[in-house]
C-alpha cells in the first residue's frame, strides 16, 4: 500500500507510504493556515513543497516509498512555516467586496459572488435571480452584463475569503 | 537559560540583515542561504526563510529570476534590488552605531 504525490516544481511523482502522505498533508495544510493573511502565501507553499521534493529526493533510497519515520524526520529539519510578516490582526481588514467567482461559475459567477458577499445559499441566489429575470421580464439581465463588465474576478470562494481576511492595503 | 533568551532575541532580529548580506555579492537560491547562514553558525529552518524571502520580496528589496538546475526542477536565484542594497547598508551603519555604544556607554 502506498501513496503517490506531485510536489510543486517536481515533475516526478513521490511514492510515500498512506502515514506519510497524511503527514506531509497535515503540514502543508498548517503552513497554508499560517500563510493565510499574506498576500503570496499559494508562492511559499510552492517553495515549501519544492524544497520537500528536493530533501525527499536526496533521502530516498532505491525509489522505496518514504516511511513516516523519514517524513517526520525531514518535516522537522524544516521547521513550521512562520508567517514572514508580523501578524495582521491588528491591522484593519480589507472587509467584504462584492466580486464574481470562477469556480464554480454557471455564467459568470455573479450569483456565487453575491453568496459569497452576502453568505446565502449560492442556490437560493440563483432561484431568486431567474425568479427576478422572469417577474422583470428580463430587465435584470441588462443589470447581469452590467456586473459582468465591472465587477472584479475572484478564481475561487477560497480566494475571496483570504482576500477578504487580508490586510486593507497589500504592500 | 535566562541570558541564552535574551541573546535569541537579538539573534531573530538579525536575520533579515544577514539573508540581505547572503546575496549582497552572488546571485543565490534558496536552499543556499540556508546552508550559507548555517555555515556561519546561524541555523535557520526552510519554514521559517521562505516566508521571509517571500516578503522581502513583496517589499522590493529581493528580486529573483529562475534558473535551470542540473539535477531537479529550475531554481529562483535571488539578488538584491537597489532598495534591498540600501537596506542592507542602512542596517550595517545601525549595527556600528550600536557595537559602538555598547563599547563606549560605560568608559
Amino acid at each position: 500500500m502506498e501513496e503517490t504525490m506531485r510536489l510543486s516544481g517536481h515533475s516526478k511523482a513521490f511514492a510515500m507510504t498512506p502515514q506519510a502522505h497524511r503527514l506531509l498533508l497535515g503540514y502543508l495544510a498548517d503552513a497554508r493556515a499560517a500563510l493565510n493573511a499574506e498576500p503570496d502565501g499559494d508562492e511559499t507553499i510552492r517553495d515549501m513543497e519544492s524544497t520537500v521534493g528536493d530533501r525527499l529526493i536526496s533521502a530516498s533510497v532505491d525509489d522505496a516509498p518514504v516511511t513516516e519515520t523519514t517524513m517526520r524526520e525531514l518535516l522537522d529539519e524544516i521547521g513550521t512555516v512562520t508567517a514572514g510578516s508580523p501578524a495582521t490582526s491588528d491591522s484593519p481588514r480589507r472587509g467584504r467586496f462584492w466580486c464574481r467567482i470562477d469556480e464554480g461559475k454557471w455564467f459568470g459567477g455573479i450569483c456565487l459572488g453575491i453568496a459569497a458577499r452576502s453568505e446565502l445559499r449560492v442556490d437560493w441566489t440563483r432561484v431568486v435571480v431567474l425568479l427576478l429575470l422572469l417577474v422583470t421580464g428580463g430587465l435584470i439581465g441588462f443589470v447581469y452584463l452590467a456586473l459582468l463588465i465591472f465587477l472584479p474576478r475572484v478564481s475561487t470562494v477560497e480566494e475571496y475569503e483570504r482576500l477578504r481576511d487580508s490586510p486593507a492595503t497589500p504592500r | 537559560m535566562e541570558s541564552e533568551t535574551k541573546l535569541a532575541a537579538i539573534r531573530r532580529g538579525l536575520l533579515e540583515p544577514l539573508v540581505l548580506a547572503a546575496i549582497e555579492h552572488t546571485h543565490r537560491y534558496a536552499a543556499e542561504i540556508a546552508t550559507g547562514l548555517r555555515d556561519v553558525g546561524f541555523p535557520v529552518q526552510e519554514g521559517t526563510l521562505y516566508p521571509l524571502l517571500n516578503k522581502l520580496r513583496r517589499e522590493g528589496l529581493v528580486e529573483h529570476e529562475w534558473r535551470e538546475s542540473q539535477a531537479g526542477p529550475p531554481r529562483k536565484y535571488l539578488s538584491l534590488t537597489r532598495s534591498g542594497r540600501a537596506q542592507l547598508e542602512e542596517f550595517r551603519t545601525y549595527w556600528n552605531d550600536l557595537a559602538r555604544m555598547i563599547d563606549t556607554i560605560g568608559n
